[in-house]
């Protein structure tokens, strides 16, 4: 980074981002803070490496990811699963579902996704990424990113919907 | 390409993003042209999908974050400036008279300088935002001990004293923020006398944080009432530390735990 108006305005552009996808991995605004913030630590000192410019947000998205990885591996809490196939059948979505849908339960939902899909879940909704930047960000191939996002969206919709025909108990019913 | 193929090929299309990426995708939008309950089934799947993405994007980040990120960059950058002057003692004297200078600037701007989001009035618009916000509890539990020991796990404020009328009430869980790199643990009651709306899991909230040398802060024995948005709020202050409760309700609500 040039100078230092140059790192605020990027701070500016991409902060609120860069947390959503943090609070999508870790579901806790303390760390997601702590997060965002490591990643543009870390763009202030090794940001100026980066020679294509118009790659500066698949490098914030990138470094974010990996610090997660990181402090999942030091907190040994990630459990890495195998990818198996879909088991069961495709949920029936019916509209009293979407139409009670909100911020919360898709939260709550996400943080009951498998941790190895949930990266390319948030990715996949949170920003119109492709597959190729998703794939670029996650450092897994074309083709793992698909089946993640495939079913990782299968166990969020499943849990969105199994939610809403009383399959366990509703937030609002507490 | 089976139904199911097809629907597990189009729960990766995204609502007004062109899925020529996808190849499969496209193939199951035209096998939704020969079959109207797949194209039923994919009709409320985006719907769900624009749902689902508009909760992602709901979300919003602390107030005050992206300031945090850029202060400590400039105090970063004041000391590696401090660093390259030691050549000569004047311009290394200079140099710590500058760098107080601005670390006593953003410490008066932090807790002296009389900015809302600095004093106490700021400290709880922030908490009473965060409970009324959609937040999400990082422990559920009826049990206040293991509330504790999830927080002092985390390095969050935990040998906390609640008032004894508070203790009566159910505890559901806890979760945590920060408020000008405080830490402060946020501790979830349900008092259960209304209905919630949905997504709500708690209507009594109490705030605990290191007490910071804040401007309006309570004064000794004080206990300062005040009504921030649609939740009544008391602050006092005891053995150091700052705890702010909220709720719903009339101030008559917040009274009876106090």
């Amino acid at each position: 980074m040039d100078t230092t108006s140059d790192f605020e305005a990027l701070v500016a552009r991409y902060y609120a981002l860069l947390y959503q996808f943090a609070f999508g991995l870790t579901r806790v605004e303390a760390d997601a803070c702590d997060l965002t913030q490591q990643t543009f630590l870390i763009w202030a000192s090794k940001g100026h490496q980066l020679r294509d410019p118009s790659k500066v947000k698949t490098w914030l998205f990138t470094t974010l990811h990996r610090q997660f990885l990181e402090s999942q591996r030091r907190s040994k809490r990630f459990v890495h699963e195998e990818i198996g196939t879909i088991e069961h059948a495709l949920p029936t979505v019916s509209s009293g579902v979407v139409e009670r849908v909100d911020g919360s339960k898709v939260l709550e939902a996400l943080g009951r996704v498998d941790p190895i899909y949930r990266a390319a879940v948030s990715l996949f909704y949170l920003e119109d990424w492709s597959y190729q930047e998703i794939s670029e960000i996650l450092d897994v191939p074309l083709g793992t990113v698909k089946s993640r996002i495939s079913r990782g969206v299968h166990q969020l919709q499943k849990m969105l919907t199994e939610g809403s025909t009383g399959g366990r108990r509703e937030i609002g019913e507490m | 390409m089976t139904t199911e193929e097809a629907k597990e090929a189009l729960l990766r299309y995204r609502p007004g993003r062109p899925s020529g990426e996808d190849p499969l995708v496209e193939e199951a939008k035209a096998a939704c042209e020969r079959d109207e309950a797949l194209r039923a089934w994919f009709e409320e799947h985006c719907r769900l999908q624009v749902s689902v993405r508009d909760g992602f994007r709901s979300i919003l980040p602390p107030a005050g974050l992206k300031e945090q990120i850029i202060s400590e960059r400039r105090a970063a950058l004041y000391t590696e400036k401090a660093g390259g002057w030691k050549r000569s003692r004047v311009v290394q004297f200079t140099g710590v008279a500058l760098l107080t200078l601005v670390v006593w600037g953003v410490m008066s701007q932090r807790w002296g300088g009389g900015g809302e989001e600095t004093s106490l009035a700021g400290y709880r618009k922030r908490m009473v935002g965060f409970a009324l916000r959609t937040y999400s509890m990082e422990l559920k539990t009826s049990k206040i001990e293991d509330i504790r020991q999830h927080l002092a796990r985390r390095s969050f404020p935990s040998t906390f004293r609640l008032p004894p009328s508070v203790l009566e009430v159910p505890v559901v869980g806890c979760g945590s923020t920060r408020w000008q790199d405080a830490k402060v643990s946020m501790i979830c009651f349900l008092r259960g006398e209304q209905p919630l709306a949905s997504g709500v899991e708690s209507d009594l909230w109490m705030f605990v944080m290191d007490g910071p040398n804040m401007k309006g802060r309570p004064r000794d024995q004080e206990i300062v009432v005040e009504k921030v948005n649609r939740l009544w709020t008391a602050t006092w202050e005891k053995d150091g530390k700052l705890y702010l409760l909220a709720t719903p309700g009339e101030e008559a609500d917040l009274r009876r735990w106090l």
